[in-house]
C-alpha cells in the first residue's frame, strides 16, 4: 500500500510517494504529515522565493543591510558561493535582475526589456553564515538550487518519521530514499515530446535533477540565461545530474549549461547532456540506458 | 593547478582526442567496400591521364569496427581502443575504451571516454513501465496562461 501525495508549490507540481507498507508507517501517513510537509515548503518559500513580495529574499533584494539567515540558508548560500567562484560568476544568485528584465517576473509579463549583466558578488554581497550583507539593492534569485534544497529538507522530514522507502519529486527533480537497496527507475523525458523518454536511469539513495529549456520558454529565452552573453543556451537541449543531494544535483544542472563537467570535478556526480543535434554526452558511470 | 600541470593536461587532452579522430579516418579508408568508384582516362598525346567524372558514392559496409590506437604521451607510449558501428554509411555508435597505464594518461583517457552516443531517440512512456520521469519543471497554470496571452497579443498586433 503506497501513499501518494500531490500538490502545487514552488511554482510546480510536487509528487510524494511512500512505499512503506507497515502498520507503523500507516500510522504516520496522515493529514497531519501532509500539513507539516506543505507548511515546511511554505516556510521555505517565505524565506527565499523571489515571487513573494514579502519574502526575506525580496526584502534583501530591495534594502541594503546586514541580514541574519535562517538555518536552512547555510547549505544553500555556501554552495552558491562556491559555485560562483568555480564558474567565474556564471552561476550567480544575482541573476534575478536578468530574469526579471527578460520578462520572467512575478507577474509573468514575459515581455523582454533591455538586458544588462548583473553586478558581481564582490560589489554586492558580503556573506559569512549566518550574516548576509547586501551592500546595494540587487534582485536575488536562488531558483537554480532552491528547489533542490527544499526537496532535501522534506526528505529529512520523512526520514525523521521513521519512513524507510519513498520518493520526493518536485517537477521532475527528485530524491529517492530506500533502506533496502531497491533501485528506482526514472525515465529521462524527451525535451520535445513529453509523452516519450530518451532513456531510463536508475537511482538508489540519490537525487536526480533534470533541466531543459522546453517548458519555460518565451520570446528568445528560456528560464536559464547566461549572465555574460545575456542569452539562453540553445546548443544544449537538456541536462540531467545524479548526486548525493538534490541541492547539488539541481545546482549542477544549471552550471553544466555554462561550464564543462571537468570544471566541476571537485564534486561527486554523474551527468548526461543532450545536445541540439540529439547526441548525448554522459559521464562514465551515469547509470542509464539510452534508446 | 600550476602552469606546468595545466600545459601537460592540455597537451595530453589534445593527444587523447586526436587519436580517435585519426583512427576514424584510418578505419574508413581501410574498410571500404567500394561502391561505384570510377576512373576514366583521356589521351591527347597518348599519355593516359585521369579525368574528373563527377561525384562518386563510396559505400562503407555495415558493421562494427575495432582498432587499437597507439600514441606517445609526454610520459611514454599509450594505447586506446576505439569501436565504431557503421550502418547505412553513417557512424551510429562510437565507444572509446581507455587502456592507459600511466596514472596521468589514465586520467586524460577517462575524461575523454565519458560516454558519447551520436543520436538518441524517444520511446513512448505508455509502452514502458515507468513510475517516474525526470525533465524540466512542470509549469504552473499562471505561466502557461501568460504564454497564451502573449500569443494572442502577438496575433492582434
Amino acid at each position: 500500500m503506497a501513499w501518494h501525495l500531490e500538490f502545487t508549490a514552488t511554482g510546480t507540481t510536487w509528487k510524494i510517494d511512500v512505499f512503506d507498507a507497515t502498520r507503523s508507517s500507516a500510522a504516520v501517513l496522515n493529514t497531519a504529515l501532509e500539513n507539516q510537509i506543505r507548511e515546511r515548503i511554505n516556510q521555505f518559500e517565505q524565506h527565499y522565493s523571489r515571487f513573494r513580495a514579502d519574502s526575506l529574499l525580496s526584502q534583501m533584494s530591495k534594502t541594503p543591510s546586514d541580514y541574519i539567515l535562517p538555518a536552512d540558508g547555510e547549505m544553500l548560500f555556501n554552495l552558491y558561493q562556491e559555485l560562483y567562484t568555480l564558474t567565474n560568476g556564471l552561476f550567480t544568485p544575482l541573476i534575478g535582475k536578468v530574469l526579471v528584465d527578460a520578462g520572467y517576473d512575478p507577474e509573468y509579463s514575459l515581455k523582454p526589456k533591455k538586458l544588462s549583466p548583473p553586478a558581481s558578488w564582490a560589489e554586492t554581497i558580503d556573506y559569512q553564515f549566518p550574516r548576509f550583507t547586501m551592500k546595494q539593492p540587487a534582485q536575488l534569485d536562488v531558483g537554480a538550487a532552491g528547489k533542490g534544497h527544499i526537496i532535501d529538507l522534506i526528505v529529512e522530514l520523512l526520514k525523521s518519521k521513521g519512513l524507510t522507502r519513498f520518493c520526493v519529486d518536485a517537477g521532475g527533480d527528485m530524491f529517492y530514499y530506500t533502506q533496502d537497496n531497491q533501485a528506482l527507475e526514472v525515465g529521462l523525458e524527451h525535451p520535445d515530446n513529453q509523452t516519450q523518454v530518451i532513456g531510463i536511469a536508475n537511482i538508489t539513495n540519490q537525487a536526480i535533477a533534470g533541466s531543459s529549456g522546453n517548458r519555460r520558454r518565451w520570446a528568445n529565452f528560456h528560464h536559464t540565461i547566461n549572465p555574460t552573453t545575456l542569452q539562453s543556451p540553445n546548443e544544449i537541449r537538456a541536462i540531467w545530474v545524479i548526486a548525493e543531494s538534490t541541492l547539488l544535483a539541481d545546482a549542477l544542472t544549471t552550471c553544466l549549461y555554462f561550464v564543462p563537467p571537468q570544471q566541476l570535478q571537485k564534486y561527486q556526480f554523474e551527468y548526461c547532456i543532450l545536445y541540439a543535434d540529439y547526441s548525448v554526452q554522459f559521464s562514465e558511470k551515469f547509470p542509464a540506458t539510452f534508446f | 593547478m600550476n602552469e606546468t600541470n595545466k600545459n601537460l593536461k592540455t597537451a595530453g587532452l589534445i593527444i587523447a582526442l586526436a587519436v580517435p579522430v585519426i583512427l576514424v579516418v584510418y578505419l574508413l579508408t581501410s574498410h571500404k567496400n567500394n561502391g561505384s568508384v570510377t576512373t576514366a582516362t583521356s589521351t591527347t598525346d597518348g599519355i593516359p591521364r585521369p579525368v574528373d567524372v563527377g561525384p562518386t558514392m563510396t559505400f562503407y559496409k555495415d558493421g562494427t569496427y575495432s582498432v587499437t590506437g597507439n600514441y606517445r604521451s609526454p610520459g611514454g607510449a599509450e594505447t586506446l581502443a576505439v569501436t565504431l558501428t557503421i550502418k547505412n554509411n553513417v557512424v551510429t555508435d562510437a565507444t572509446v575504451t581507455p587502456q592507459a597505464e600511466r596514472p596521468v594518461s589514465v586520467n586524460f583517457q577517462n575524461m575523454f571516454a565519458a560516454g558519447y552516443k551520436t543520436e538518441v531517440i524517444g520511446k513512448n512512456i505508455a509502452d514502458l513501465k515507468l513510475g517516474k520521469v525526470s525533465g524540466s519543471s512542470l509549469t504552473p497554470k499562471g505561466f502557461n496562461d501568460a504564454v497564451e496571452q502573449i500569443k494572442i497579443e502577438a496575433k492582434q498586433s
